[in-house]
Order: structure tokens, then C-alpha cells, then sequence
């Protein structure tokens, strides 16, 4: 294996003329060869040619020609050297340098769903968290700095990097995105709020063609961990997509119009989707003919990958022949040649599909129910699945304390009322039954314990015990009885007491459901239950029509908390994770004139919230802060969770190379991103 | 044999388009329409509060806030004059482009377990006949309830369960990757018959089972006529005298009921389709119904009902011309 | 044919006694007559008791299951059905007993599994003491069929339990019940639908049976699966579990119609000009009595017939629907419910007994089909005559 290697770079020094110095030395994770770099498993080009006194040759994957071939638009390619950025990121492969060749083959749901763990896959962004899930690494941006108040963020680009079309990459494709794309009106006609900052848009500026400059009204020091966990990504190629703007192009609207659109923005929104999301319908999928005539089939990405074919069955990606990653042999990445992304809907046939080895990598959507029987036969199916933890996976439940009828808000609005549903949850036998056992009774919190260092076990452990008594005394303590002896308790106006859980097996699991239904009856608060499609459910949610919400917490891990305070003030979701509160939310966005006043408590959390991300994480400042904002939740019992530190199962073929277990099996980091799927190999 | 035939094409046209209207009607059912669905999906993770007036402006550019019967006129205007069916909301494009080739997959489908169906259930209802009371016939009848019995869905996990762990079948979809694009040619075909079978025989066994009985049927009351006693008197050889008279006959009930055959099979479509993993209009249909897609759904749904309504009206002519008291109503 | 010679041999050997039997059997009514002609279709009986059987379960599910349908059982998770036993490694024992168990969990798969402990037997008893139920939705009783003695603080899965140790044989019970029901309402419903719809097209012909004849054909031409999803698909979701169970019942009366209106059509059309039908429309009978009165009871058995065979479709349906998700969906217990929930491959690698309600299903509709069989057999004048 190395032998081969070695000559691999041996042939393409030769081709490149006679070196200088020696060879750079192949360090992997496992063998480092002495390298100490300044951020873990990565380097500079430079630093390692210093560090090692050694000149760097770069090699190519045999087959790059014929993965060129099949992306729409692309031209005969020039040398790999010219093809790479002129300080490529070098990756230290965990164990061995890799071979070229094979497929990724994942599973995904549906165009739009299910899809974020195989996006993550080949994604890119300024920068990243290192597999140790505390270090942000730089990435697309060679460097970045920070003013002394982090309101201005700059960001080095990489010379000579280009676009997956050949076309260089630089600074103004970033001002690009933020001005001409989330800033545009055509495209976003209300600007999404994670891009303003207190209320302001910021402003983008590119000093040169490799440093960029971000500015902010107010300080945004988490803003660095967005762009090192978030889906979306702060670039589009504004040679392309700008052709369409009659801004960047004065024959914009004759040049859509010849392509058989209708107008300029047309065709934007035929490449760009309406979203930073990777996975909205690409024009292969909207119309591969017009995609055809025009010549590219998808907007050029910076990706490891990019797609080239898209069907309602699945998507194909080949290689991206201008990645900026090589290893520390000098050979580009990625290693592997294509993803192969197909559909399934049915996760009886994903299981199938697994067991039969037909998937060479999955997280998402792999549940801990069907550990006894996927893990039975791995062997079988030459593959490992094994656990990780996981964040934000504590389900909760949020009593509606904005509910539309008055009598049930004046209830829920007790906090004895959610103590007594606390102590009344078995949580013992919901960690048994739900999850084998695997996790621990956990209250709720808006910051994922684990992330941060604000969350005391004294606020975890409240209310968890099983104490089906002391339930019944808190209820009874707010006035509420069982008058006709039915077991159901009476509302103050004689209605029996009876609450309808909505839930959505995306959710939260549907055996849960079942469970607490017991429990609380046994309380005498009487359950309807009712199953709809998550569809459905957060329609339901966001129309403030739910009795109560059932959810898991997601997005509150670190990252996420210090530059997106969703999870902190209401209605303590969005649209994906549904929270509660949506009166005080309405009450907040109308300024008062529509919705419903939340108590000074809660009012105070927009206040704190919006100090929070002002402040750096982990100082003593913002912990101060985010103890407060958890103490309010908590003391409320805004939301009443359940169980906490769950793991979770992932898996892989054994033919998958350079893999390493996950630290965490979370959307929260961005599924597989910190782990570096670009060294991934397979063996032949 | 011109009047008749105009007759029936009338009669079509008529049926064809009460069929539309009560496709309409199904998709204007469910509440809520595909207004609200988009509103979230295009706002969705970007943190833009949706408010009741956005969801109105998409319903206005969607079209979805014009009077009903306009609508009615519109869609069937346009599929009409025009062949187009309208857009599909979850995909961003039109349903033309959505339903695509998944008609000839889906044609394939169902001509491979009408095929099977009618391979496995006339000789094996000829045989039942033949040997009326006897252990094989009970069995068979036995096995044929079972399929009619037996819920689908069921069956179609199972069986799909035992051919991939024992026979190392493939399973989901139509084909294997290296085909799936790949032009037509003979080893194509030869994939997509090693992936159909399964579909072809969960799909065919309750028309079998039902066809068999039929069949069995029949023959047993031609068995018993005179033509045959005379035959066998005559000395004509066993095989010969089946397949010359009575099994001809028998035929004929299976083959005037292909229409039906057709709907029977498409019907229960949708569950195997998602149970098996195919990816073809079926579960396009069930996928539709659930997104709230109901321009797909009402495409589907329009395609099939005229394709087998059409089906009825060359089985009419077919038999008009076989049997001429038909014609004449008699 | 046989039959005929079978009847002349008789007649030689007839004496006073035969001679009476035949006297019962001449003046005995149409329906006397189907019922000892059904009495001898064995196979149809069988199914009938079977049926009976299922449906008395089903009626009394509260008496006959051990447990609630929802009540869990937390010692016993994913635990393999018990068969009580007379002997084992201790002796025997005149009362079947089970031997205790505990759930342990294999530290490797994670998977649950009973660990059988031959030291305790727990002793079976029948009228046995349980949980507080209301039979038939009112009487409170707290005695059921069958179960383990109080005492022993364990309870007995004949069939097992599923994944949250709830008994699947009274889960099935109780399930029996909902699908049956569901049948039976919504044959109902399309019965009378169709001597609505079938009536009117048959006895007052021309245009109005034009029209009919048209819409029937519509009806008829759409996948019925496909068109129950639509307006299953249609229910409001904020609808409770009662509130979609009878929408379902509804939604299959609604289409299951069409052929059984065509039968009466077709039959009401051949005797609406016979003479009887003409004396009473010129006595002045409005025409819902002539029909009710006059031209159904000739075809009565035929209906019946088909009634029956159009409860296989029903059930079928339900399971159908609710396994799409645009059924019945849980905390309602259907068999369309329960067998979703065995619609998995974990069900048939670790828990098989979760596929026992599919035999019921099976049995329910082949039973209905024999039974439908027998009755057209015993329903034909001919059958015997000839």
C-alpha cells in the first residue's frame, strides 16, 4: 500500500522536474512523523514544507479525467497542480494513505429528506470543528481574525482555489452570496433573521481577492461557529449565477430569456433553489433539457463532490476534480470517486439494504430500536455499527401555556401542574422500554448539558424521580379533583381534565407516547393520542393548535447556542423543532399588539438571550448569562424532559477506510463534517 | 357494426369525463392545500416567520385562490388541448416531468403480473378442472384463498424478507445502479426481470387466486357438455380434446376481464410499491396524497381510470365483433 | 344429477318416518329450506362456528382478554408466547402452570430477552380475578376468561407480547372487535345504498337508470384503494380515533355499493313487469312498498350472498388503509394496526408471534368466502330440484 503510494508520487515529481528538497513525509494521524501541526490532523502546504524542510509534488486520481467528463460544462482539465489552490489544506489521513476508486453508497428519504448526513458527507465551509468537537479548523478560509469587540470578522481565502467549473474563487463571490442572494428581495423576500444581527443586516467587503470582511452592528462572537456548523454556505459563484442579474450583467434578462425563461430571477432560482440548502431540487431534477442547453447542470460547488445526475430515485456525484484537500503524500482529495445517494422511503427496506451491505456509511435515521437487529448481523453483512452520544436528543414536553382556551393556559400555566406531569413520568421504565437502557433521566435544558459548562446536575435532576404521589398532591394543591369519581380530574370550569397529545414519530418515539399517556392518567389527567406526519404536526405547531408540544430539544448544543438563540427565547424552536409559546412569540414579533403577554420572567429572556451571543462562550460573562436564561426555563419547567445522555447507533462497511467512531452522532455539529469523510478510502 | 362502435365511443368520452370530475372533487377535498405546505418548505430553516398574508400571496401565485369549477376548467383545459397536467408543488416542476418514464415502469409492472397471472392461473384452472375432488384440487383452491386472504402488504414484506436473506435478491427499485440509466438493451431487460419478479408475483396472487377460480369454474361446465362425451366417444386424445374445446372456452370470461384485472392490480399498487421499495407511480400516488401533491395524485389517478376505461371500450368492440347478439343488445 | 338418483332410491325404501321428513321438507318455508341446505355445507359451517366464535370474542373482548389492550406488562418485554404446561423438571402438576420469567438484555445486541426461571410456577386459572373492565362499554366486571391466579403478581401471554409488553392475544381480541365491526357498518351502509341507488335504476328503468347505470360505471372504473386513500387522506387530522373510525366505516360503505346495486337492478329490471309486480301498481302501492313488499323477498338470498362476500373487501381495506397510515392509527387496535406494527424486519427476525393477527385476518376472510359460497349453494332453488 504505501509502496504504491510512494511511487505515485515518485512518477508525478518526475513529471514535475527535479526537486529541490526531499519528499514530504506521508504522516497519518496514527504516525505522525514528528509533525506538531498548529490545528489538529490538518496543515498549511507552508508549514509542512517548513516543519518537514521538504517540497510538496502533487498526485491525481487516475480516473479524474473521466469523472471530469461527466460534469456538464466542464472543459479538458489542466494539470492537478493548476487545478489545486496555490496552498492546498493538507489533510492527515487518520491511518493510511489512501487508494483511489470506489462508491459511496448512502441512503437518503426523499430529494428533501433525510438527506443532511450524506450533504455532510461532501460539504465545505469557512472553517470546521475537528473531530474532537472542540477545535474550530480552518477549512475553505486559510485564516481569520477578529476585531477586539467581534464586530468585524476577517476571513483569508486561498489564492488560486477554484470553483468545481475551474474558475477561481475568491472574495467577491462571498459578498456575492450575502448581498446579491440572502440580502436580495428577488430571492428572499423578507430577509431570513439568522442573517441579521440584532435587527441589522451586516455588511461583507472584499478587501482583495482573498480577504473578506465581515461587519456587524453588534458583536457576533459565535458567528465562526455557524460557519463552521451550519448547512448553508457562505459562497456562490457570482460568474455564474451573476449572468442572470441584470446587476452583474446588462443582457441578464435577454440571456434568461434565450435559455426559455421567463425572466432573469427565473433562472436564478432554477440554479440557486430559494435556499441554502444543497439538496433543494437541482435543475437535473426541475428540467435536465434546459439544464442541458444552458450547460451546467448545477450551480459549481466547492464541495468534495458534485452532483451530476438527479432523479426522483436518487442522486449521483463524481469526484470534484478542483477540491482544495490533498493528503500529506501530495494526492488531491477526495479519495473516493462517487456517491451514490439512493431513496428509501420504507425503513424496513433501509434495513435490508444494511444488512445486506449495500451502504457504505449512515448516521441519521439509523435508530436505536433496530440496534438488536442490525447488530445481530453485521457479520453477515460486513459491516460495524456501533453507538455514539448523541445532543439534543432529550425529548421533552411543553405545555401550551398560550393555549387558546383560557381555562387549560391558566392550568398549564402552574408551574405545579408541570412539576406534578414531571414526577408523574416513569422515567426509569421510559429508559428501559424506549432505550434499552442506554440512558439516564434527564430534566430540560435549552443548552445541551454536555456542551456546555452553565448546566449544574441539580437543574438536571429536579423533578425526575418517579413520584406518582407527589403528583397528585401538587394537583390537588392547585384545586384540581376528581369530583364524580371517574379517575379523571375536573377543570376549574367541571370539563374533565383531558389533554390531547399530538405527536410525529420524527419527533419524538411513538412508544413514549404511549407511556406517558399511562402516567399521566394515572394522575388522573386524561391523554387522547393522536399520530400525524411531521408535516402535519409542525403546521399544527406553528398555528399554536396543540395542546402540548412533544419534540427533542436539537439545535442546543454550544455551537448552536452561541450564535442562534432560537432555543432560548419563544416560541424555543423554528419551524423544524417546533417549540411552544407561540402568544408571547406573537406578542413579541407585533410589538405588543397581538399575541400574549408573557410574565416578566420570560420577557426578560429576549433581553439575556440577545447579551448571550454578544458574549464569547465558555467566558465567565456568558455563563453567568446562560445560567440565568437555563434557571428561568427551569424554574418555569418550560419544557419537562425526559431522558438525557441517549446514545445513538452509526454505521459502516468494513471496506470503508480511514474511519474512526464518532464522538457524537449529532445535526449539531453537522453529522459527519467534523470527521473528514475526504480521506475516507475503500478498499478494491 | 359503425353505429355500434360510435355508440360505445360516446359512451366512453361521457365516462371519461365524469371520471375527471370526481378526480377533481378527490383532490379538492383534503383541507388545507399545498399553500401552506409551500410556505414552510421555502421558509423553512432560514428563520422567517411565516405569517398568514405570505401563505395567501403563494396561494394567489400558486392559482390556488380561484373559484373551483375555473379550476375544474383549467386542469382539464390544459390536459386536454394541451397535454399538460399542471405543476408538481413538491418537485418544482411539472407533473409531466414527474410521471415521466414511471408510466412505462408502471406499465411494465402491471403487464408483467397480468402476464404471470394468466401463465400460472389457466392451466393451472384447466388442471383443478380436470381433476375436480381430487387432493391437488383442494390444495390449489386452498392456496388461492390464501392469496386472496392473505393482506398484501404482508406479503409483501415477507417474501421480499426470504428472497433477499436466502437468495440474495435485490431488493428496492427496478433495476440494479450499473442499468439504471443505461439505455435499453437485452441485458436491461434481463435486470429488470430479475427485480420485477418479486413485485410481479406479491402483485399477481390474488388475480391468480381469482382467475384460477374462474377458470376452474368454467371449465368444469364445459367439461360437462355434450361436445365434449362426443369427442371423447369419437376418441380423441385427452390433451387434444382440452385444449380444442372446452379450455377455449374457458378463456374467455379471463380474457373479457383484462379492465378489470388491470384496476384490481393498480389498486393494491401503492402498498407493495412502498413495502418493495418501487419508486413508481403507485407510490408516486401514495406519496402525492400524503405531501398533498394533488396535482400529481389527480394525474395518476386520471391516466389510469382513462387507460382502463379505454381497456373497457376495446374489450366492448372486441367482443361486438366475436359475438354479434352483443351488438344488438340483446 | 346425482343427487336426483340419490332422491328416487330414497323413495323406494320410504317408509311412514321418511314419509314425514318429506312432508316437513315440502312445506317447510325458503328459509328452512337454505338452512338445511347450508347445514350440510360442511366447510361453510366450520366457518360459520369459526366466525361466531371471533365474533363472540370480539363482543365480549373485555371478558375474554386477560388484559387491556394497552396494558403493559414491563417484566416481560418482547417475550415469546407461553404455553402452559402439566410437568416439568419438578414434576407435573394436575393445574397447567408457566414457569416465571425476567427480561434481561444481551450486553452486546442490546436485544431483550426472557430468561426462563424454573424455580417459580405460576398456576392458570380460569374466571380468574383481573383488572376492573366494563363489558360491553357499561357492566363493570373484574373477572375474566382466563388468566394466572392473582396471587402469583405475573401475568401469561399466550401469544406473547410486543415491544412494549402488551399481551398480543388480548390486543388481538379487542382488534377483532374494531375490524368486525368495521365490516359490518360499512356492509351495512353500502346495502343500503345500494337499495337505494339499485332500486330506483331497476324499478323505474329508463332515463333514470341511464343516469345510474353511468355513474355506477364511473365508480367502477376507479382503483377502489387508491380512491379510499384520497378521501382518507381528506379526514381532518385534528379528528379523534372515534370520530376516524366511523369516517372509515363510512368512506368504505360509501364505494362498496356498486356491485350489489347492479344485482339489484338487474334482478328488479326481469320481474318489474311481471303480473303480481303490475296488479300492485295498479292497486295504487307507492313504489318503496312494491319494491319492499312485492319484488325484494324473491331475490332476498341473493343479496345476503352478496352481502357476505363483500365483507372480505372491507376487512382487507381497513388493514390496507391503516397500514398506509390513513387508517386507523394508534391508540386505536385494529388488525390493520396491529399488523403494521408487525410490518417490520425485526418483527420477523426476533418477534414472529407479533404475525399472529394475520392468521385471524386470513381466517376471517376465508371464512366470510366459504360461508358466501355455502350460502349461494344453499340459496340455489335448483341446487336440489333438479
Amino acid at each position: 500500500m504505501k509502496l504504491r503510494c510512494s511511487l505515485l508520487s515518485f512518477t508525478a515529481l518526475a513529471a514535475l522536474g527535479a526537486p529541490a528538497l526531499a519528499n514530504c513525509p506521508a504522516a497519518t494521524v496514527a504516525d505522525p512523523m514528528g509533525l506538531k501541526p498548529v490545528f489538529p490532523q490538518q496543515l498549511e502546504l507552508t508549514e509542512l514544507q517548513e516543519a518537514a524542510s521538504c517540497e510538496m509534488a502533487f498526485a491525481q486520481n487516475p480516473a479524474i479525467a473521466d469523472l471530469n467528463a461527466r460534469i456538464l460544462g466542464n472543459s479538458v482539465l489542466p494539470a492537478v497542480a493548476d487545478r489545486l489552490p496555490a496552498e492546498p489544506l493538507v489533510v492527515m489521513p487518520y491511518d493510511t494513505i489512501g487508494q483511489y476508486g470506489g462508491i459511496i453508497t448512502g441512503l437518503s428519504k426523499g430529494t428533501e429528506s433525510g438527506t443532511s448526513d450524506l450533504l455532510s458527507v461532501r460539504h465545505v465551509n469557512f472553517v470546521r470543528y475537528a473531530d474532537d468537537l472542540q477545535t474550530v479548523v480552518p477549512n475553505i478560509a486559510k485564516s481569520w481574525s477578529w476585531n477586539g469587540d467581534y464586530t468585524q470578522l476577517t476571513i483569508s481565502l486561498r489564492e488560486g482555489h477554484k470553483w468545481s467549473d475551474g474558475k477561481a474563487f475568491t472574495a467577491e463571490d462571498v459578498v456575492f452570496w450575502m448581498d446579491d442572494i440572502i440580502y436580495n428581495a428577488d430571492i428572499y423576500d423578507k430577509t431570513p433573521d439568522r442573517w441579521l444581527f440584532a435587527g441589522e443586516k451586516a455588511v461583507v467587503e472584499a478587501l482583495d481577492a482573498t480577504t473578506v470582511r465581515f461587519t456587524f452592528p453588534v458583536p457576533t462572537p459565535g458567528i465562526l461557529n455557524r460557519f463552521a456548523v451550519d448547512y448553508g454556505q457562505p459562497f456562490q459563484p457570482k460568474h455564474f449565477l451573476g449572468q442572470f442579474m441584470p446587476k452583474h450583467n446588462e443582457n441578464a434578462e435577454a440571456l434568461a430569456q434565450e435559455y426559455g425563461f421567463e425572466n432573469a430571477a427565473a433562472a436564478v432560482d432554477f440554479y440557486y433553489g430559494g435556499s441554502d440548502w444543497k439538496d433543494v431540487p437541482s435543475p437535473l431534477l426541475k428540467d435536465a433539457e434546459k439544464a442541458a442547453k444552458i450547460g451546467r447542470a448545477v450551480v459549481p460547488t466547492l464541495e468534495s463532490h458534485i452532483v451530476v445526475e438527479e432523479t426522483s430515485e436518487g442522486r449521483k456525484l463524481v469526484a470534484n476534480p478542483y477540491f482544495h484537500q490533498v493528503d500529506t503524500a501530495g494526492n488531491q482529495l477526495p479519495y473516493i470517486n462517487e456517491i451514490v445517494e439512493s431513496y428509501v422511503g420504507d425503513k424496513e427496506v433501509q434495513n435490508l439494504k444494511i444488512m445486506n451491505g449495500e451502504v457504505v456509511w449512515k448516521q441519521q435515521a439509523v435508530f436505536l430500536e433496530d440496534f438488536p437487529l442490525l447488530k445481530e448481523n453485521e457479520e453477515k453483512g460486513g459491516y460495524t455499527i456501533n453507538f455514539a452520544p448523541t445532543f439534543g436528543e432529550n425529548v421533552f414536553y411543553s405545555f401550551n401555556r398560550t393555549h387558546q382556551d383560557e381555562v387549560l393556559r391558566q392550568i398549564f400555566s402552574d408551574v405545579r401542574f408541570n412539576r406534578a406531569m414531571s414526577l408523574a413520568m416513569n422515567r426509569d421504565e421510559i429508559n428501559e422500554i424506549v432505550y434499552l437502557g442506554q440512558g439516564k433521566p434527564m430534566q430540560g435544558v435549552p443548552a445541551e448539558p454536555k456542551t456546555v459548562s452553565f448546566v449544574s446536575d441539580g437543574v438536571l435532576n429536579r423533578d425526575v424521580g418517579y413520584d406518582p404521589e407527589a403528583a397528585k398532591a401538587l394537583l390537588a394543591g392547585m384545586g384540581l379533583k376528581d369530583s364524580d369519581g371517574d379517575g379523571t380530574l375536573e377543570r376549574p370550569d367541571g370539563k374533565p381534565l383531558v389533554v390531547r397529545l399530538v405527536y410525529s414519530s420524527q419527533g419524538a418515539p411513538v412508544k413514549m407516547q404511549e407511556l406517558v399517556r399511562d402516567y399521566w392518567s394515572a394522575v388522573g389527567v386524561r391523554v387522547d393520542l393522536k399520530e400525524v406526519t411531521s408535516d402535519e404536526y409542525r403546521a399544527a405547531g406553528n398555528n399554536n393548535d396543540l395542546d402540548l408540544t412533544v419534540w427533542k430539544y436539537d439545535g442546543n448544543a454550544g455551537p448552536t447556542i452561541s450564535q442562534d438563540v432560537t432555543a432560548f427565547v419563544p416560541p424555543f424552536g423554528d419551524f423544524f423543532n417546533p417549540g411552544t409559546g407561540f402568544g408571547w412569540a406573537a406578542w413579541k414579533t407585533s410589538g405588543g399588539s397581538e399575541g400574549i403577554e408573557p410574565p416578566a420572567d420570560i420577557k426578560k429572556l429576549w433581553d439575556l438571550s440577545e447579551r448571550f451571543i454578544q458574549v464569547e462562550m465558555g467566558t465567565d460573562a456568558s455563563n453567568k448569562l446562560g445560567e440565568e436564561i437555563v434557571r428561568i426555563h427551569t424554574d418555569n419547567m418550560l419544557k419537562i424532559g425526559t431522558i438525557g445522555d441517549i446514545v445513538a447507533p452509526f454505521l459502516y462497511r468494513n471496506d470503508l477506510q480511514n474511519v474512526k467512531p464518532i464522538k457524537s452522532k449529532t445535526y449539531d455539529f453537522y453529522w459527519t463534517y467534523p470527521y473528514r469523510p475526504a480521506q475516507w478510502w475503500l478498499e478494491q | 357494426m359503425l353505429r355500434f362502435t360510435l355508440e360505445r365511443f360516446a359512451g366512453m368520452v361521457v365516462t371519461m369525463l365524469l371520471v375527471s370530475v370526481m378526480v377533481f372533487l378527490i383532490m379538492e377535498i383534503p383541507p388545507g392545500d399545498y399553500a401552506d405546505r409551500y410556505a414552510f418548505r421555502k421558509y423553512s430553516g432560514t428563520g422567517v416567520n411565516v405569517t398568514e398574508a405570505d401563505i395567501e400571496a403563494i396561494r394567489r401565485d400558486l392559482g390556488l385562490d380561484q373559484p373551483m369549477l375555473l379550476r375544474y376548467f383549467d386542469w382539464i383545459g390544459g390536459i386536454v388541448l394541451r397535454g399538460d397536467f399542471g405543476q408538481a408543488f413538491a418537485f418544482e416542476t411539472s407533473v409531466a416531468k414527474v410521471i415521466g418514464d414511471k408510466v412505462w415502469l408502471t406499465a411494465g409492472i402491471l403487464f408483467a403480473t397480468l402476464l404471470l397471472t394468466y401463465l400460472v392461473s389457466i392451466p393451472v384452472g384447466i388442471y383443478a378442472a380436470v381433476r375436480r375432488g381430487s387432493a391437488v384440487d383442494y390444495g390449489l383452491t386452498v392456496f388461492s384463498y390464501l392469496g386472496l386472504a392473505l393482506p398484501n402488504f404482508l406479503l409483501a414484506l415477507v417474501m421480499l424478507y426470504f428472497a433477499n436473506r436466502w437468495f440474495g435478491a435485490d431488493i428496492g427499485g427496478l433495476f440494479s445502479d450499473q442499468y439504471r440509466d443505461a439505455p435499453w438493451s437485452l441485458a436491461k431487460a434481463w435486470d429488470m426481470a430479475k427485480h420485477l419478479w418479486l413485485s410481479a408475483v406479491v402483485l399477481a396472487w390474488s388475480a391468480v387466486a381469482y382467475q384460477i377460480q374462474t377458470v376452474r369454474a368454467t371449465m368444469s361446465d364445459e367439461l360437462n357438455k355434450l361436445s365434449v362425451t362426443a369427442a371423447r366417444a369419437r376418441g380423441v386424445p385427452e390433451l387434444k380434446l382440452l385444449v380444442k374445446y372446452p379450455a377455449r372456452l374457458a378463456i374467455n370470461p379471463v380474457v373479457s376481464t383484462i379492465g378489470f384485472d388491470v384496476n384490481r392490480i393498480f389498486s393494491e399498487l401503492p402498498i407493495v410499491a412502498v413495502v418493495l421499495g418501487l419508486t413508481e407511480l403507485g407510490e408516486l400516488l401514495l406519496k402525492a396524497y400524503l405531501d398533498l401533491d394533488m396535482n400529481v395524485a389527480g394525474a395518476i389517478l386520471l391516466l389510469l381510470t382513462f387507460a382502463i376505461v379505454f381497456m373497457n371500450f376495446l374489450s366492448d368492440l372486441l367482443l361486438g365483433w366475436l359475438d354479434p347478439r352483443i351488438k344488438l343488445g340483446v | 344429477m346425482s343427487d336426483a338418483t340419490h332422491l328416487t332410491g330414497d323413495l323406494t325404501v320410504a317408509g311412514a318416518c321418511e314419509h314425514e321428513a318429506r312432508l316437513k321438507y315440502y312445506s317447510a318455508s325458503q328459509w328452512t329450506l337454505i338452512w338445511w341446505r347450508f347445514r350440510r355445507h360442511r366447510a361453510a359451517m366450520v366457518a360459520a362456528a369459526l366466525l361466531g366464535v371471533m365474533a363472540l370474542a370480539g363482543i365480549f373482548a373485555e371478558f375474554v382478554a386477560p388484559y387491556g389492550p394497552v396494558t403493559r406488562d414491563t417484566q416481560y418485554i418482547e417475550g415469546a408466547p407461553q404455553i402452559p404446561k402439566f410437568c416439568d423438571a419438578a414434576g407435573c402438576s394436575f393445574v397447567p402452570f408457566i414457569n416465571g420469567t425476567k427480561t434481561e438484555r444481551d450486553p452486546v445486541t442490546l436485544r431483550a430477552i426472557s430468561v426462563p426461571d424454573p424455580e417459580v410456577r405460576h398456576y392458570v386459572q380460569f374466571y380468574v380475578k383481573g383488572e376492573m373492565v366494563k363489558l360491553l362499554g357499561f357492566i363493570p366486571i373484574d373477572r375474566h376468561l382466563i388468566g394466572l391466579r392473582p396471587e402469583s403478581g405475573q401475568k401469561i401471554h399466550f401469544w406473547g407480547t410486543d415491544d412494549l409488553g402488551r399481551d398480543v392475544f388480548s390486543r388481538t381480541i379487542y382488534a377483532t372487535r374494531t375490524s368486525l365491526s368495521i365490516g359490518v357498518l360499512g356492509v351495512l351502509i353500502s346495502f343500503v345504498l345500494a337499495l337505494i341507488i339499485g332500486g330506483a335504476a331497476g324499478y323505474l328503468g329508463g332515463m333514470t337508470d341511464n343516469v345510474i347505470q353511468r355513474a355506477t360505471e364511473v365508480i367502477r372504473v376507479v382503483p377502489i384503494i387508491p380512491l379510499y386513500m384520497g378521501l382518507a387522506a381528506a379526514m381532518p387530522k385534528e379528528w379523534s380515533t372515534t370520530q376516524v373510525y366511523f369516517a372509515m366505516t363510512l368512506i368504505l360503505g360509501l364505494f362498496g355499493w356498486p356491485t350489489l346495486a347492479r344485482r339489484i337492478r338487474s334482478q328488479l329490471l326481469s320481474i318489474r313487469n311481471e303480473d303480481y309486480v303490475i296488479a300492485a301498481r295498479l292497486a295504487g302501492a307507492r313504489p318503496g312498498r312494491i319494491i319492499a313488499q312485492h319484488m325484494l323477498p324473491g331475490f332476498t338470498s341473493f343479496i345476503i350472498v352478496d352481502l357476505v362476500i363483500s365483507f372480505p373487501y372491507m376487512i382487507l381495506s381497513e388493514t390496507a388503509l391503516s397500514f398506509v397510515g390513513l387508517g386507523l392509527r394508534p391508540p386505536s387496535v385494529s388488525w390493520g394496526v396491529l399488523l403494521q406494527q408487525a410490518q417490520s424486519v425485526r418483527a420477523i427476525e426476533q418477534t414472529p408471534w407479533l404475525f399472529i393477527p394475520a392468521v385471524f385476518v386470513v381466517v376471517a376472510v376465508l371464512a366470510f368466502t366459504v360461508i358466501g359460497d355455502g350460502l349461494r349453494d344453499a340459496a340455489d332453488p335448483y341446487a336440489e330440484a333438479s
